[in-house]
């Protein structure tokens, strides 16, 4: 019999409900954490029929980012006048002519007009040339919020045809969306999510940047009732269990190709025509070799048990594109990896995906079940396997949930910068071999608009489809459709020979005096003479998702004939290897230029002009659409340099985006942000909040630089960047958060348990501090907190450190992050339980009570046990009964030498033992002061006497044991007991009642008096309600005043000068609950309700 | 039958955070873990409430099976009773004062004379939490229901401008940065202050400022 497979199959989610029908949602989230508020001239511009309506569009887009985000792109600080103000363009008839002008709070603009924190004005539209008029922000009273409804519902409708297909509520279960860049992909997943598919839906993506712009969307657009998770696939990989290195937090392409290029070395010389194409090999293995090997026959493709496809297979997949020869060397460099245990390093998001395929029909967490909706954004970046995982995990959904959700799947063929060999057909079959009849059932949509690019731009990429048609048949990406470009916005595409030297140093300087600009080279590396602080040339995976208004292709031309020499290549020495490389090539071209979102400048640093090449482009497009200029010309082409002020914005906003993606490039803009700072202060004044972001984002960046130069071994520059964080978090004034934070991380680092509570406790009280002034690192105090708490709930509290300060710490991380992470607050229980548990394994029982007398339903018998133990019997008496174990309260009260207790419960559990108990007590009795006080006193020789008798006889008891025949209860005669008449003993001695164990008593019980008593001594007064047309005091009855101790309300409202309704409805508005009939009120609530008619009487 | 309550469930750690009814020497009676500083406690307990102890343990029997545990009072002098289904219940209004007895002090949920916002706390730290917002600018609490959790703001029932005025002014001992705080039945704010480890600080009472309507039960 074979093992059942632990592989996921389609058969798997077979006879699932298919997901319901979505519906419409009438309340969005609103809760991005932004408030932003419009003046009434904006918002009469905003909703006038006159007003252009592309300007009204462009508006409401900056609003949706304002509420999601709290700023918006393309952004100018106003100069002059209106200085303090900040300007986002919004376009306009024959140029950039209309700007929206806004303002966070903090900023000078609106000082002193009330605009709370974490707000943004948005003033007014205005002309481009409008800026020497000072501005009034107004005030509360001009102002209105505007919330994510008010412009959803005006929006829906600005949906192209195509999107709306995308998001209605009625398609099929699966979505597949098809797009160019710029096309609006992810904008329709966006609004996809302010629908209702249920109550929790999922967004997944490659990159974090857009993970965290998706999460930001969310909290203010998705609909109202729905939970919509955004993480990246490698946050997912780590939510199922692999932490393999890399993948939570993975290392740019070019780095993982140094280090491939590292490790190959030594089996360079046996890898034929890859020997100096490293780049290629490396893309070749992560699409191919490793991305394709899946653990089932797929494609024709067989099983693979190894990470890598086996030999055969892989030169028969491959031989078509690379030749038998070349696939051969492939496949061997792919063994050598796997052989040496290099593929996790290398490779580590193809190899995660990999060991999570191999394991995917265990379950899911609990938190994955219940997703109604699950959106895949970039699927073009997802090689077989790591595709195959996710819709693994899609179906593990629908099984889990017990119905499918709706899947929407976007991305583009023409933009796989990262080596994936993505088809929408394999994705298809992967699909199927997932997912099954649900798959079948799906809608496929092409976008056809360019959302992001003006007119001369998306010609330039329609231009660069000729790039495909060069190569192999095999190699070109399907489903080509026209671009409709935006007619409404202008650019330009210029072509500049700048050759090395003098000419590119202008070049780099010129893009460094623009405002929102790139340098991007076209490749998987940057060039080693390109690599220079000032230019902060990228690749075009790093820039890949991100939009700039100047973009300049490095090497366009060079690209562009190399491209021609692979196709001459492919066509006539049928050098198949060449029509490979030559499709990566032409996606990173694509992407390279399709970042411009509005002037596009083509480079070329080598000797030769090749702008010919370019013409050859485009002239099938259009023969006039590049203009040919050298270096000079190119700086009176571009606008004049950009206020320093607004390089450091954009600068800034260019760290943040590449933050998350790749730290050492955003660590590169972000220094390029402060040290721009002092020129942006000697031009005119800076926003506070600016430059506290800016180093900000600057010491995170170090921060995660740093991270990165330990992951690669340079412990030198680690150290460097890490002390360069500490300088900017110091600057910025987040010095003491900071160090809040390493503390925290050097005190969990080794071994989480046994870090000094005080340190915790710090971090704790310190997180909401952190949050607002450090979110992007409070994550990690999160994190470290959480694993602090963790490992002490198995663990128990440090003894090295005060049990106290350990519980106290313990309990305000719990409290911290109750509201943040339910059942932290559990792990809080656990580990004042197991503390507690090992404080008694050695002895320690004050230790254990002190942490059980903090757990709410703290386990009786164990801290009866304490109780014993640390020898407190009267308290370990009282939890024995409650337990209901009266032998050991009776054992207890022995020890406490407690007679009437001990009696109680041995005439019920341990009759043997009543004798003696009595016996004890009536000698307590004989010398109770009533009998010794009174009377002729003893002679010495007696009380020698006496003593003599008593120490042998209570020697004699103590070592006594009581024969199964001779009860030691018959010992004792009453009979001859005398008893004082007045004793506090004096209660009859076989009048004992059973103690109650079980069982509960009323009150009653408890009292002497019944209940009701002291209620009933309260002076009784008749009250009559007023009628409800009661008005003013004149009407008011005189009543007496206090009623059963409280106020009378009518009596009140007669002292305030108030009716009775206007005072009920009064209370609720301060949070007052009454009583049926609402007749009184307490002393302390008739004060606030004097206090409040006195604020309102004073206006 | 025990009613759930609608309105905001706390959801204190601290055992120093909550009243409890336990049982006595004569009965049961409400319990009080004061903090006399970070280094000491004193479990206080009073018998002059036995109606509020039948309250309690009404609710407690019926859920629980057994009596005694936590509750809290809230502003609207709701008797608000966890128990060990992780649900809270509503036990009824109690409009009657708790105080202990310290050492002859009288430790009481009421500001003492002459206690000013910025001073130590020196009452017990029961009350119910609210989250003054990042800024000072509203006042919040999370309502939850199911596995759902909605922010509740001031600024939704009273406008913006009520709202913040009273974020505002509480802030001031409390930060910018804003961070939870307590109420608590004689309508006292207090809580953690902007420096961790402090002890907790009084803000200041709730006074005549407008607030959060009481929460619809049955108070009969």
């Amino acid at each position: 019999m074979s093992e059942p497979s632990t592989v996921w199959s389609a058969l798997l989610v077979d006879g699932i409900a298919p997901p319901s029908t979505g519906l419409v949602a009438d309340e969005l989230q609103d809760g991005s954490g932004w408030t932003v508020f419009v003046h009434e001239d904006f918002f009469h511009w905003l909703h006038d029929d006159h007003q252009d309506v592309a300007l009204r569009k462009r508006a409401r887009y900056c609003l949706t980012e304002l509420l999601s985000t709290g700023t918006c792109a393309r952004r100018k600080h106003v100069r002059g006048a209106a200085e303090g103000w900040v300007r986002t363009q919004l376009g306009g008839t024959g140029g950039s002519h209309y700007y929206l002008w806004w303002a966070y709070s903090g900023y000078p603009a609106v000082e002193g007009s009330d605009l709370p924190d974490k707000s943004v004005l948005v003033r007014i539209v205005r002309h481009h040339d409008d800026t020497d008029q000072p501005l009034n922000p107004g005030s509360m009273g001009d102002w209105d919020i505007l919330t994510p409804r008010d412009i959803a519902t005006a929006d829906d409708s600005e949906l192209t045809e195509q999107q709306q297909q995308i998001v209605a509520l009625d398609a099929k279960p699966v979505r597949i969306v098809k797009g160019f860049p710029g096309s609006g992909k992810t904008t329709s997943l966006h609004k996809a999510a302010s629908s209702i598919w249920g109550d929790k839906a999922l967004y997944l993506t490659f990159s974090s940047a857009l993970a965290s712009d998706a999460a930001s969307y969310f909290a203010a657009f998705a609909a109202a009732g729905t939970t919509v998770d955004s993480m990246t696939f490698g946050d997912l990989m780590v939510a199922l269990g692999d932490d393999g290195s890399g993948v939570k937090e993975p290392i740019p392409m070019a780095q993982l190709i140094q280090r491939f290029e590292e490790r190959t070395r030594a089996f360079r010389p046996q890898l034929g025509k890859w020997q100096r194409r490293s780049d290629e090999l490396y893309a070749e293995l992560h699409a191919y070799a490793f991305g394709m090997a899946v653990p089932l026959e797929f494609r024709s493709v067989p099983a693979s048990k190894k990470r890598h496809i086996g030999r055969d297979a892989y030169v028969e997949l491959r031989k078509s594109a690379l030749s038998k020869k070349v696939a051969g060397h492939a496949v061997e460099a792919a063994k050598y990896l796997e052989d040496r245990g290099l593929v996790d390093e290398l490779f580590p998001s193809v190899s995660a995906a990999r060991r999570l395929l191999d394991n995917s029909v265990v379950d899911l967490p609990d938190e994955f079940v219940g997703y109604s909706a699950v959106m895949i954004d970039e699927v073009q970046d997802l090689t077989v396997v790591e595709a195959m995982f996710v819709m693994s995990v899609v179906g593990r959904i629908g099984r889990q949930s017990g119905q499918m959700p709706h899947l929407f799947v976007a991305g583009d063929e023409s933009q796989t910068v990262r080596p994936a060999a993505f088809s929408w057909g394999w994705l298809g079959d992967v699909l199927t071999a997932m997912l099954g009849a649900v798959a079948r059932e799906r809608d496929e949509i092409t976008l056809t608009a360019n959302m992001r690019s003006p007119q001369s731009v998306a010609k330039l990429i329609e231009a660069t489809r000729s790039h495909y048609k060069m190569l192999d048949r095999e190699e070109r990406p399907g489903d080509f459709a026209s671009v409709e470009a935006d007619q409404e916005r202008e650019g330009k595409v210029l072509y500049c020979h700048a050759p090395m030297g003098d000419s590119w140093d202008r070049v780099v300087e010129l893009f460094g005096g623009q405002l929102s600009a790139q340098l991007v080279v076209p490749g998987m590396t940057v060039p080693a003479e390109l690599v220079d602080p000032r230019a902060q040339v990228a690749t075009a995976d790093q820039v890949k998702g991100l939009g700039y208004d100047l973009v300049g292709v490095v090497d366009a031309g060079e690209r562009q004939v190399e491209l021609l020499e692979l196709a001459e290549r492919v066509k006539e020495e049928d050098d198949r290897m060449s029509g490979s490389l030559g499709r990566l090539k032409a996606d990173q071209f694509r992407v390279a230029v399709s970042r411009s979102q509005e002037n596009l400048v083509l480079l070329d640093r080598g000797p030769t002009d090749l702008s010919d090449a370019i013409r050859d482009l485009v002239a099938h497009v259009d023969p006039d659409l590049v203009v040919r200029v050298d270096v000079d010309e190119l700086a009176a082409h571009l606008e004049e340099e950009a206020a320093a002020v607004d390089l450091v914005e954009g600068h800034l906003s260019e760290a943040k985006s590449g933050l998350s993606m790749d730290p050492v490039f955003a660590l590169g803009k972000a220094r390029s942000a402060v040290d721009l700072l002092p020129k942006a202060h000697r031009e005119g004044s800076v926003p506070q909040p600016l430059v506290e972001d800016v180093f900000r984002v600057a010491g995170v960046a170090a921060r995660q630089a740093a991270s990165v130069s330990r992951h690669l071994g340079d412990a030198r520059e680690a150290e460097a960047r890490q002390a360069e964080a500490e300088k900017y978090f110091e600057d910025g004034g987040f010095g003491d958060h900071y160090r809040t934070l390493s503390e925290l991380n050097k005190a969990v680092e080794s071994n989480a348990g046994s870090a000094d509570p005080r340190v915790i406790l710090s971090a704790a009280g310190s997180y909401d501090g952190i949050s607002v002034h450090l979110p992007q690192l409070a994550t990690e105090v999160f994190n470290s907190l959480g694993d602090w708490l963790g490992e002490v709930s198995k663990v128990g509290y440090s003894t090295d450190y005060e049990l106290l300060a350990s519980i106290a710490a313990s309990s305000l991380a719990a409290e911290v992050f109750e509201e943040r992470q339910a059942g932290t607050a559990r792990l809080h229980e656990q580990a004042l339980r197991r503390t507690a548990e090992l404080a008694v394994d050695r002895n320690d029982f004050e230790g254990a009570l002190t942490c059980l007398e903090s757990i709410e339903d703290a386990d009786v018998d164990l801290v009866a046990q304490c109780y014993e133990g640390a020898g407190l019997w009267v308290e370990a008496v009282g939890h024995f009964e409650v337990n209901g174990r009266p032998l050991d309260a009776l054992r207890c009260a022995r020890e406490a030498a407690d007679f009437t207790k001990a009696l109680e419960l041995a005439h019920i559990v341990a009759p043997e033992q009543v004798g003696r108990i009595r016996w004890s007590q009536r000698l307590v009795e004989m010398v109770a002061p009533e009998l010794t006080d009174r009377g002729a006193p003893l002679s010495l020789a007696e009380r020698r006497e006496l003593l003599k008798v008593l120490d042998q006889g209570l020697l004699r008891a103590t070592g006594s044991v009581p024969g199964e025949d001779d009860p030691v209860d018959t010992m004792w005669d009453e009979s001859t007991v005398i008893v004082p008449a007045e004793s506090d003993f004096s209660e009859p001695l076989d009048n004992f009642a059973p103690p109650v164990f079980a069982g509960i008593k009323s009150v009653k019980d408890f009292s002497d008096e019944p209940v009701t008593a002291a209620v009933d001594e309260l002076p009784k007064v008749d009250v009559d309600i007023p009628a409800a047309d009661t008005r003013g005091s004149e009407e008011v009855d005189p009543v007496t005043p206090i009623v059963d101790g409280f106020i009378s309300l009518t009596a009140l409202g007669a002292e305030v000068g108030q009716g009775h309704e206007d005072l009920v409805a009064l209370c609720t508005k301060l949070g007052i609950a009454l009583l049926p009939g609402n007749a009184t009120v307490t002393d302390a609530q008739a004060d606030r309700i004097r206090g409040r008619v006195a604020r309102e009487n004073r206006g | 039958m025990a009613v759930l309550y609608p309105g905001n469930i706390p959801s204190n750690v601290g055992k120093d955070a909550k009243y409890s009814v336990v049982s006595g020497a004569d009965g049961y009676e409400i319990r009080l873990t004061y903090r006399v500083s970070n280094r000491e406690r004193a479990l206080l307990t009073t018998d002059a409430h036995p109606e509020l102890v039948e309250m309690v343990n009404a609710v407690k029997n019926e859920v629980n099976l057994v009596p005694g545990g936590a509750f809290y009072i809230n502003e609207y002098l709701d008797v608000l009773v966890p128990c060990t289904d992780r649900e809270c219940y509503f036990a009824g209004n109690y409009r009657h004062t708790l105080e202990f007895d310290f050492d002859g002090q009288k430790v009481s949920p009421k500001a003492p004379d002459g206690l000013q916002p910025g001073d130590e706390w020196p009452g017990p730290r029961v009350g119910i939490r609210f989250k003054i917002k990042a800024g000072a600018r509203d006042i919040a609490y999370l309502r939850k229901a199911g596995g759902r959790e909605t922010e509740v703001c001031l600024s939704e029932v009273h406008g913006p401008k009520v709202a913040a005025e009273l974020a505002r002014r509480l802030a001031i001992h409390k930060g910018e940065s804003g961070g939870r705080i307590y109420l608590n039945e004689a309508f006292e704010f207090f809580g953690p202050p902007s420096t961790p480890g402090d002890p907790f600080v009084y803000m200041g009472s709730l006074g005549d400022d407008l607030w959060f309507p009481p929460p619809a039960v049955n108070r009969s």
